[in-house]
């Protein structure tokens, strides 16, 4: 298969959903626990693909923000980057698959500055320029995680069986630089590098075997909600922390992808990520806590997670690539910066 | 030959050089693989018709009336098997028989259309269909359900490999709705579960599992080895994919292995993959043997329906006989019987004979029409004990526990006369010990 991309099970996809458009619906889970005796871990729960479920278990152990300089764990931030340009990625291989071009390589280094957000994207073997400036056009439009990148997307915020309405308009600046190189590998299979000391191994990246992958490793959609969930948990952890409350959080993030729009299946399908919501559960051992106590903390905790203020807020990004003859063939094994 | 005609309906459709995105793609998913000399019949034509006709390889070159036999493992490589390698559609040409082969074709879309769907999968036995279907349909992290008296192989499939493959699988009553219902979680993806049990011939409710497979978001997967699409059609009651040893009343005449899986191609293609990586190929010269014994499975079906129902229904007031399990002699068992969705009940009919495990097999020594043999659906008799066979692994506790007591016989009813069957059953449960008559 060209890239090794099954390019004829998306076109089947193409034909299915046009037939039956619920089947383009596509839901996503990742829950995430914050525990003062176990740490930071996030898993992610069965995906839907219109009427067939995937039940696939990965976990992955989670550095906490606040604990600056991680201890061999991405963050809750390099989750969401990793989810980002993968996306990103598998949408340029699969697009250009679909047009039969070949590709030796696909690489992305996706930064998060002090809340402002960087791309650089180099591309191997694809002899024309114009090719590969047109496929990153198509990117930008069709990418579902790109575009929740760079649109306003809500992300609901529930505490319990209550909604939360109105949690999501907060502004986040971290005030530090998080990143992820992301290399494409071949098909649906990628490997995130977190950028910086201490940031823990590779992170694989494919498609379920439902969509021509080979569970490699969690999708896009799972690790940008992956690192929603970690980071509202992590919030959620230290925040109790500092109130002298060591209490173990359970959050559980969820997202829709409507598959027409990757596809274009549906030209007015929605691209982006869409009824984003997060569920907070009502911790254990938090009876010294009284109810508006803890919804407030829930409420803080959401505003103050980056990961949800960089679903919710429409960014200005733009892939940044330079033609081949300008750019440096990345290595094999990208080291760490 | 031109390509056109040598590679699959709707391969050619779907080729597409000028795409732009994944929209202007063409490949949609189509029934067989079939090619245009693959004779392919409405799914309404009566079964007696479709197993004569649908599938035969009409040949351009001969005009043979029947499907050649393609005697090989590989074929030639032309612009169609290149695209095919490229965009990842080689199971619609043929390239190499592991991947494909029009005898495999022929026999696949004879047994789909017998099951009412538009693709069918042929592999080398009836457990490489179900290993198959199972690995391709769940993720390592999902969850499986299925009955704990399942046919042996199956059962040891669950049990012994799905831990090691990161499956968890709860074992119920397939008749105990509420029971199927309880045991499914989030992580649910599939429910497998048999038209008719062995040897105990439960009948679970099908269509009832459907649904709550579907609340589930699971897949059912129905084996209808025992039933076969005459009495049958699991795919008309809900179920997602069927599975078959076809080894036994599809081929019919205990000459062959092999099995069967008929579903929708998004399943299907999945199913394939997965069996050509395991290795599980049906060879064309089985893939003939099953296709000329299917011609005749309407034919042999109603006769194997008599003739358990006629055993079943004499050996019921027999006084030799402590309990006789079939779906026609009812009994608690049977009383939330959907019998609307049956249009027979096999050939097989289980007994327990008194006396015990003793006694039951100086019957089947006394026996003279039968072989003591296992399997089932061929045209001849065959007779076995599933505590000594079967479920020889369970303990002693765990047989009682599933309903297998002591001297219970399991009888597969050929389509010889049946009063010829009922004539030396009498004189096997009659007549006293004689050594070495079988």
């Amino acid at each position: 298969m060209r890239n090794s991309f099954n390019t004829a099970g998306f076109s089947e996809v193409v034909h299915e959903i046009r037939n039956d458009p619920a089947e383009a619906d596509f839901w996503y889970t990742a829950k995430a626990r914050s525990s003062p005796s176990r740490g930071l871990s996030v898993d992610i729960g069965p995906a839907l693909f219109g009427t067939i479920k995937s039940a696939r278990s990965f976990r992955v152990e989670v550095g906490d923000p606040a604990d600056g300089p991680c201890a061999d764990a991405p963050l809750p931030l390099h989750l969401a980057l990793t989810g980002i340009a993968s996306c990103a990625l598998t949408t340029l291989v699969g697009g250009g698959s679909s047009q039969n071009v070949v590709f030796d390589s696909a690489d992305m280094e996706l930064t998060c500055r002090d809340g402002a957000y960087e791309t650089r994207v180099a591309v191997g073997g694809v002899p024309e320029d114009k090719v590969v400036a047109d496929l990153l056009d198509q990117v930008e439009q069709f990418s579902p995680n790109y575009r929740t990148l760079t649109q306003h997307v809500p992300v609901a915020l529930g505490f319990g069986s209550r909604p939360l309405p109105g949690a999501d308009g907060a502004e986040v600046a971290a005030g530090r630089t998080v990143a992820c190189r992301v290399r494409w590998i071949s098909g649906t299979q990628l490997l995130s590098r977190p950028l910086g000391e201490g940031c823990g191994p590779d992170l694989r990246v494919d498609a379920p075997k439902q969509l021509t992958g080979v569970d490699w490793g969690p999708n896009p959609q799972e690790y940008l909600l992956m690192g929603l969930a970690a980071d509202v948990a992590a919030q959620l952890g230290r925040l109790s922390r500092a109130d002298g409350r060591y209490l173990t959080w359970e959050v559980s993030a969820t997202g829709r992808e409507d598959i027409g729009g990757l596809l274009q299946a549906d030209p007015a399908a929605v691209v982006h990520l869409q009824d984003v919501a997060c569920a907070v559960a009502p911790p254990r051992g938090a009876k010294a806590a009284s109810e508006s106590e803890l919804t407030e903390l829930v409420r803080t905790a959401f505003a103050h997670s980056e990961v949800r203020d960089l679903i919710s807020r429409a960014r200005s990004a733009g892939l940044a690539w330079q033609p081949q003859a300008d750019t440096p063939v990345p290595s094999q094994e990208p080291g760490c910066a | 030959m031109t390509k056109e005609t040598r590679t699959a309906i709707g391969f050619e459709e779907g080729r597409s050089s000028e795409a732009k995105w994944f929209n202007d793609l063409t490949r949609s998913r189509f029934a067989g693989p079939v090619t245009p000399h693959h004779r392919v019949l409405s799914r309404s034509v009566s079964p007696e018709t479709l197993a004569v006709h649908a599938g035969t390889y009409e040949d351009p070159v001969t005009g043979a009336v029947g499907t050649p036999v393609f005697q090989t493992s590989t074929f030639l490589l032309d612009e169609a098997s290149y695209t095919a390698f490229s965009d990842g559609t080689s199971r619609d040409v043929p390239i190499y028989t592991r991947y494909g082969n029009p005898s495999q074709w022929s026999v696949q879309e004879k047994i789909a259309a017998l099951e009412g769907s538009r693709s069918a999968l042929v592999t080398s036995s009836g457990m490489s269909a179900i290993a198959s279907t199972v690995y391709a349909l769940t993720n390592a992290g999902s969850h499986i359900i299925s009955a704990y008296d399942a046919y042996g192989g199956t059962y040891n499939l669950l049990r012994e490999d799905m831990p090691s493959a990161g499956r968890e699988v709860t074992f119920v009553d397939p008749t105990d709705l509420a029971a199927i219902e309880a045991a499914v979680r989030p992580e649910t993806q599939l429910l497998l579960f048999e038209t008719l049990t062995n040897p105990l011939l439960k009948a679970p409710a099908i269509r009832r599992i459907a649904e709550i497979a579907k609340r589930a978001n699971a897949l059912l997967v129905v084996d209808n080895t025992f039933l076969t699409p005459v009495n049958m059609r699991p795919l008309d009651l809900g179920a997602d994919v069927v599975v078959h040893s076809a080894t036994k009343y599809l081929g019919g005449h205990s000459d062959l292995t092999a099995g069967a899986v008929v579903g929708r191609r998004k399943f299907l293609d999945r199913i394939w993959a997965q069996a050509l990586r395991f290795g599980g190929t049906l060879e064309p010269l089985t893939a003939f043997l099953l296709e000329r014994g299917l011609k005749t499975l309407p034919l042999r079906m109603r006769a194997h329906n008599e003739n358990a129902r006629e055993i079943a229904r004499h050996l019921a007031g027999h006084p030799e006989i402590v309990a006789v399990h079939h779906p026609e002699i009812g009994g608690g068992r049977y009383a939330d019987l959907e019998s609307a969705d049956y249009s027979g009940y096999g050939g097989m009919v289980s007994f327990e004979v008194r006396g015990g495990d003793e006694a039951a097999l100086s019957f089947m020594k006394r026996l003279d029409i039968p072989y003591v043999a296992t399997s089932l659906g061929g045209v001849e008799s065959l007779v076995s004990m599933p505590g000594n066979t079967s479920h020889s692994s369970l303990t002693a506790r765990q047989r009682t526990q599933i309903g297998i007591h002591p001297g219970l016989i399991r009888f597969s009813a050929g389509i010889e006369n049946p009063r010829d069957l009922i004539r030396d059953l009498d004189h096997a449960l009659g007549a006293p010990e004689e050594e070495g008559r079988r």
